[in-house]
């Protein structure tokens, strides 16, 4: 039910609320209309009423079916989703409202009234506000995704302390998504081209995750260059778990924090989870991650009994 | 990939790291195409200078055990668990010729009975 209310009924009264000035205002509107604004505040950009009522329904039409599409595979509450849909349909509703109210009754489109950092800044604040409407209307940090505990694997190793465990993970969408930026963003002229080629970047570093454990630690690495590269003490890590990581419960793919867990989701499928009792978990996506959990286990396994003894 | 070192075997840590690789070839636990964990992972969560890893690497290459490629890390080479097996039994049959005052001449005179 809430679900429904936060994926159908707001996003539609949100539409409504964009085309709502349009219809009210209609007659009084200058055709062609003042659409952006420079720096100064000043009328700078024009078009036809009807093309920015169609392009800014369209715009919220297809963000609410996409996010609609994404929320509907994945079961539980998705705040920082539906804060996303909330908060782009404020803004949205805000220009809208801004822009016919800055040309009502002005006879031509450089006769709109200006509008300055005060109404941008009026406009920003009604998108954040209504983004965190959306976040605690979908149960904001109190949600939590369902976790069933995974299997806590042991292996058998003579000496934990002196093993080594490296894997790795790999997302294959990732990398020809990262390589194909980067190749357009190399053929392509300026600060755009040079924007695109670090987006690729960014997006190839999320390509590829690798996990070491060892007695004195995990270390994770991101990209094939390695960069950035941590390390993750197993004094806090009380045990580990395989899981079965599915992206959209984790909200997408990438670095993810969620409430109690941090996670690199490079693709979907097993990966470890240190399980902590300080602070969050962390989880990797790599392959091989039985292994991985069980050498975890056995490290602190060995490390308690010391403790005891 | 699971690598099993032995600090009780007295030796410097990059060889320690080599025969690690060298046993899981030889036990079948890493197979040909596998690839090792990269130099400067393993360096720090052993908290290791990177040379000392390279240098256990580079040694596993002149023996054939890996390829080192750039970009593509170290790789396990095709046919080297047999060749990986033999050098972990010589470098125990070192390691106890030793440990028994047998010298290394002694050692080979054997070796090239047992050959021949």
């Amino acid at each position: 039910m809430k679900r429904t209310v936060n994926l159908y009924v707001v996003p539609a009264v949100l539409l409504v609320l964009i085309v709502l000035p349009f219809l009210l205002l209609w007659s009084s509107l200058p055709d062609p209309m003042a659409i952006h604004w420079g720096v100064g505040g000043n009328p700078n950009g024009y078009a036809p009423p009807v093309l920015l009522l169609l392009g800014l329904a369209a715009a919220y039409g297809a963000i609410s079916l996409s996010v609609n599409r994404v929320v509907a595979a994945t079961p539980g509450e998705m705040p920082s989703f539906v804060a996303g849909l909330f908060g782009v349909g404020g803004l949205l509703v805000a220009v809208s409202w801004m822009s016919v109210l800055a040309n009502r009754d002005a006879g031509s489109w450089q006769g709109a009234d200006p509008v300055g950092w005060f109404e941008i800044l009026g406009v920003l604040a009604l998108a954040l506000v209504a983004g965190a409407i959306g976040w605690v209307s979908a149960g904001g940090s109190a949600a939590r995704t369902d976790r069933v505990p995974g299997e806590t694997p042991m292996i058998d190793v003579a000496d934990p302390a002196s093993a080594v465990w490296s894997g790795r993970g790999l997302g294959k969408v990732t990398t020809a998504i990262g390589v194909g930026v980067v190749l357009i963003g190399l053929f392509t002229w300026g600060a755009v081209g040079l924007g695109l080629v670090l987006i690729g970047i960014v997006a190839l570093m999320f390509a590829l995750v690798r996990v070491t454990v060892a007695q004195s630690g995990v270390v994770v690495s991101m990209g094939w260059w390695g960069f950035p590269r941590w390390k993750v003490s197993l004094d806090s890590v009380s045990s580990a778990e395989v899981e079965m990581v599915r992206p959209m419960a984790y909200g997408g793919w990438g670095y993810r924090a969620r409430p109690g867990v941090r996670a690199i989701v490079v693709r979907s499928g097993a990966g470890l989870r240190l399980v902590r009792s300080d602070g969050a978990d962390l989880v990797y996506t790599v392959d091989d991650a039985e292994t991985a959990a069980g050498l975890v286990n056995a490290i602190v396994g060995a490390r308690r009994e010391k403790g005891v003894e | 990939m699971l690598l099993k070192l032995d600090p009780t075997s007295g030796l410097p840590l990059y060889n320690q790291i080599a025969a690690a690789v060298r046993r899981a070839v030889a036990d079948g636990d890493v197979v040909a195409g596998d690839r090792l964990p990269a130099a400067r992972d393993l360096a720090k969560s052993l908290d290791v200078n990177m040379h000392t890893v390279l240098r256990a690497y580079s040694d596993l290459r002149e023996e054939g055990v890996i390829e080192l490629r750039r970009g593509r890390g170290a790789i396990v080479r095709e046919g080297s668990s047999s060749l990986a097996h033999v050098h972990h039994l010589v470098v125990e049959l070192a390691a106890e010729a030793g440990r028994h005052g047998v010298s290394f001449d002694e050692v080979v005179e054997m070796l090239k009975k047992e050959c021949s």
